[in-house]
């Protein structure tokens, strides 16, 4: 909504410069966002909030000023000469649809002379950015921008059987807009209708058939109120909007109805000339009727937490236009205007108390409860999970929830996928059913690092009913699944789980490379898993060499129990080490050594895998695998042959296990 | 074979030279004598054209043994003797440049969540959550938007195919907790919302907002406003001031904007807060008796207050980051700013 300065000027006695006022209206709760100077005047572009459409004209804005102030409005008296015959006599108003309009009113002036508008109202239209059209056109568009009221002129010899009817438009019914549009209307959109057919979609637009041209002699003038969904719906399902149904959809004032028609046809005198014929057709004249709303001072400061005397509050009150109907030690009970229709509870006048008081007034002093905040195992283990990571080395990553339809194809999808109807991106039209992907997204924006670590903690969706949302965390790592595993072994321990944490190797991996994926479990739950994402998976991001991922369900690693730190006693007899390399063919893994190593081994306390060699020395179809053992008894240290025993034991255990493993 | 024996007397032979050394020349005169440009191992070396080819390897092991032994022994003999001569061989470089273990990063806006969320923490409020696929009644009704209320025109919500739509708004967590517990309440809600807004550089479809919620028998408007004073100036420093505008949100009244004095210019003003010297940060308000009636709290019982805030607003603020895309884009050259 655009102010003009200088009108509001008119309107209440300013001594404040445009900034000034600017900021009065802005600590108001009337937010002007911007000031333009044109020509001598300048424009407030303000945003007005919802609940106060009041604010969309002139004379509501000068009321809020006047009542910020203390200052009374000036506004220009309404004065019409009916001079003209009834009005009845002239057209006939038939409403069908009281639910979608419950007051219509129409007024008939005969010879006006269609022309430019004088230059006061010209240049009172252009300081608000608006395009003068003629006279009596720019009068009703004056008034709206005035007293918030749209009005709508009709060519009153173009409308068939000097009729109007205000009724619900039938399907397949078309009318062109003054704009142009060719508007297919159907039973659920609101028309003014001639005689024969719609000559105006109600609150939206006029149409062509009946406009106000040069060749215009006589004109009727609508002064309707439309209700809000009724408006906003028909604009949204034609695609069209104007100034109008801009406030109608927000809501006007029903009992200003005769009052801003009444003022148009004043200025249509004015400036066109013509005859107003006599009397108003007004199907609903009780519409519009102020009501009554009591306010506690007791209430107003329990929410306020500071003390405004009633005096003043009554003083903000009739400031504010409300008629003081009944007061008491306890409470004050006034008439609300209809023009004020957010104001229909205790709580709103509370409100009024406040802004027009101003906020500044109330202290900062608390008095509210304290108590201890918790945390919920969720909470901490992410705090948990954030620091290992980071201290490893991986950056935190936070990516977009929709993802290309491709993505669920490629790396399969557990539940059904959940599409987003009306999507941004319409390359990404669904929520991501894996994180992985996402992962692989950001290692490609990253291709020219050598080193990429990566982790997110995030949502993936599925839907088909059992709508669920499950928190992940996943991570990927460049430098090998080794890598990925250690993290999340780290994170476990960090988190100081009481898990058995298993590994098992699937059948068929849909996302992994073939004998590189491991499904995660605790406690044989599986959780998630780990691998090397296929090559066509990394081709498909655009990514040379394929780097490792995990993802886990978040909230079952979070939920663990946790084990309470208690200081176990340090051994104290040293332990002894001895070092194995064991040459096996390839197909054996690590996985089957280390069990065959620590079944019933006494006295080891680690196993430690060091490397695996090929090459020269070692068989075609083999490899040499090198591992480190410790060995430690808690009673007296260990011997150097009782050490060599203990290895040989395990060497024994192996190349027995093992068909063609033996020593390097 | 013989040769073989013959590299194991010579280690004994200069194992005996090297203990005898007394003083640091001695030891010099034993190193040449052994294992210098002409010394007997080098000497030795020369004769491996006697060995027999299957025996070379085993020979070319012994010397090689051997003449490590030796050094060895060489170098404990002369750290015994203590060094009398400059240094020779290897020595420390300390000018060398460190070795780089890099540390990773919590994502630039988690940083600033945790650090609102933390800040609230410590004036007692608990983290809550709630879920992304929300329904209408969550997401509007109960906040006092009913259908079709102009409020729902400023902000679209993304629809869903399973029904459901993706919150356009933390203050679901308002209704989701009141919901499930009494008060008091104090409640922290970090979370991501979505709406259909088209991409610059300030816009993006989703992002992160700060839901904060009290509720209990006596809050005050002036409770919210120490509340916010407190988290501003521990979030922006001790000499912030904070700025409380009439605003509308339909789950509160009365609602306000809150302003902080600018941070880059302390409200003298710059070109980030458009020389007004404020900064709108956030908006907040007494919870609207209606919303407390959606959830079966009694308002006449109950007052509190609710606020909410945009993280990446505060995250481009704070860090200056000028493109809101940077934050899903996870550039590392991005993350390890921060
Ligand atoms: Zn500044």
């Amino acid at each position: 909504m655009n102010l003009s300065y200088n009108w509001l000027k008119e309107l209440v006695d300013l001594d404040l410069k445009p900034q000034e006022l600017a900021d009065k209206l802005t600590h108001a709760g009337c937010a002007i966002e911007e000031i333009v100077q044109v020509g001598d005047d300048w424009q407030l572009v303000a945003e007005v909030t919802t609940n106060r459409p009041d604010w969309l004209c002139h004379w509501g804005a000068a009321h809020e000023i006047a009542a910020i102030l203390g200052k009374k409005t000036n506004l220009p008296e309404i004065k019409i000469n009916e001079t003209g015959p009834d009005v009845n006599s002239l057209a006939k108003v038939t409403n069908t649809a009281k639910d979608c309009c419950p007051r219509y009113t129409a007024r008939v002036i005969k010879g006006v002379t269609i022309k430019e508008s004088p230059e006061w109202l010209k240049k009172k239209l252009t300081a608000i950015g608006l395009r003068p059209i003629n006279n009596v056109v720019d009068v009703t568009n004056y008034v709206l921008m005035e007293m918030n009221q749209p009005l709508h002129s009709f060519d009153y010899d173009l409308l068939e059987g000097s009729q109007i009817n205000v009724r619900m438009a039938n399907n397949g019914e078309v009318m062109e807009a003054l704009d142009g549009t060719e508007c297919k209307l159907n039973e659920k959109m609101l028309v003014i209708a001639d005689g024969k057919k719609p000559v105006a979609i109600a609150g939206v637009m006029g149409g062509s058939s009946s406009e106000v041209t040069e060749k215009t002699k006589n004109i009727l003038l609508e002064s309707a109120y439309f209700e809000q969904k009724q408006v906003r719906r028909t604009s949204r399902a034609l695609k069209l909007a104007s100034d109008s149904s801009y406030r109608y959809e927000r809501g006007i004032d029903p009992g200003n109805l005769e009052r801003a028609s009444a003022r148009a046809c004043q200025l249509i005198l004015e400036v066109a000339g013509g005859e107003l014929a006599t009397g108003v057709i007004d199907d609903n004249p009780e519409l519009g009727t102020p009501w009554d709303v009591t306010m506690r001072y007791c209430r107003c400061e329990k929410i306020l937490g500071v003390r405004v005397e009633k005096d003043e509050i009554e003083k903000i009150f009739l400031g504010l236009g409300l008629q003081i109907l009944n007061k008491t030690d306890d409470e004050i009970t006034v008439k609300v205007p209809s023009f004020r229709q957010d104001l229909t509870r205790e709580i709103d006048l509370i409100e009024e108390v406040i802004r027009v008081a101003g906020y500044d007034r109330v202290p900062e002093t608390i008095t509210m409860r304290v108590g201890m905040s918790h945390k919920t195992k969720a909470e901490s283990a992410k705090d948990i999970v954030r620091e290992v990571l980071a201290g490893l080395g991986y950056f935190e990553c936070v990516t977009d929830t929709f993802v290309p339809e491709k993505w669920l194809e490629a790396f399969g999808c557990v539940g059904t996928p959940v599409r987003v109807l009306n999507p941004v991106n319409a390359k990404r039209p669904m929520l991501r059913t894996s994180m992985v992907p996402s992962l692989l997204e950001v290692a490609r924006i990253n291709r020219e690092e050598e080193d990429v670590r990566l982790f997110e903690i995030a949502r993936t969706y599925t839907g088909g009913g059992s709508n669920s949302e499950t928190m992940q965390l996943a991570i990927l790592d460049s430098r090998g699944l080794p890598f990925v595993r250690g993290a999340l072994e780290e994170v476990v321990k960090n988190l100081r789980a009481e898990v058995e944490l298993g590994y098992t190797e699937p059948e068929n991996p849909p996302v992994m490379q073939d004998g590189s994926a491991l499904l995660i479990s605790f406690n044989k739950d599986t959780v998630g898993c780990m691998g090397v994402v296929k090559d066509e998976q990394a081709k498909m991001h655009d990514l040379r060499l394929s780097p490792a991922v995990c993802q886990v369900d978040f909230g079952k690693l979070a939920e663990l129990p946790r084990l309470t730190k208690v200081y176990k006693p340090l051994p104290r007899f040293p332990a002894i080490g001895r070092d194995i390399a064991l040459v096996v063919p390839e197909e054996v893994k690590w996985s089957r050594i280390e069990e065959i190593v620590r079944k019933d081994s006494e006295n080891m306390e680690s196993v430690i895998f060091q490397s695996v060699y090929r090459g020269k020395g070692i068989d075609a179809g083999k490899k040499s695998v090198a591992f480190g053992m410790t060995f430690r008894m808690a009673d007296r240290s260990m011997t150097d042959d009782e050490g060599n025993k203990l290895r040989d034991d395990v060497v024994c255990r192996l190349t027995a296990a093992i068909s063609q493993a033996a020593l390097r | 074979m013989s040769l073989l024996v013959e590299i194991e007397k010579l280690l004994e032979e200069g194992k005996g030279a090297i203990k005898n050394a007394a003083s640091a020349e001695t030891l010099e005169n034993v190193r040449v004598a052994y294992l210098g440009r002409s010394g007997k191992i080098k000497e030795m070396m020369g004769r491996i054209r006697e060995v027999a080819n299957e025996e070379k390897k085993a020979f070319g092991q012994g010397m090689n043994d051997l003449k490590k032994s030796l050094e060895k022994l060489f170098d404990e003999q002369k750290n015994i003797l203590g060094s009398s001569k400059a240094k020779s061989g290897p020595q420390p470089d300390p000018t060398l440049p460190g070795q780089s273990q890099p540390r990773g990063s919590r994502h630039p806006l988690t940083q600033v969540t945790e650090h609102v969320v933390k800040v609230f923490e410590r004036l007692g409020f608990t983290i809550a959550d709630g879920p992304e696929m929300e329904d209408e009644f969550h997401n509007f009704v109960a906040l006092n938007i009913p259908d079709e209320h102009p409020a729902r025109e400023d902000q679209d919500t993304f629809g869903l195919d399973n029904g459901t739509i993706l919150r356009s708004q933390t203050s679901t967590v308002q209704i989701r907790t009141m919901e499930k517990i009494q008060p008091p309440v104090r409640v922290i809600a970090p979370g991501r919302v979505y709406r259909p807004d088209a991409v610059d550089a300030t816009h993006f479809y989703s992002f992160g907002q700060i839901e904060g919620l009290a509720v209990d028998t006596d809050i005050t408007f002036a409770d919210l406003k120490s509340v916010l004073g407190m988290f501003a100036r521990e979030m922006f420093g001790s000499d912030t001031k904070t700025r409380f505008r009439p605003s509308f949100f339909p789950f509160t009244e009365p609602s306000a904007e809150v302003d902080v004095t600018c941070i880059f210019c302390h409200g003298k003003g710059c070109r980030v807060c458009k020389q007004q010297g404020w900064i709108e940060i956030l908006g907040c308000g007494m919870v609207d008796p209606n919303v407390f009636k959606s959830v079966g709290y009694d308002p006449e019982a109950w007052t509190g207050f609710a606020f909410g805030m945009g993280v990446e607003r505060v995250a481009m603020l704070t860090l200056g980051v000028d493109d809101i895309r940077r934050f899903t884009e996870n550039d590392l050259r991005f993350l390890r700013q921060f």
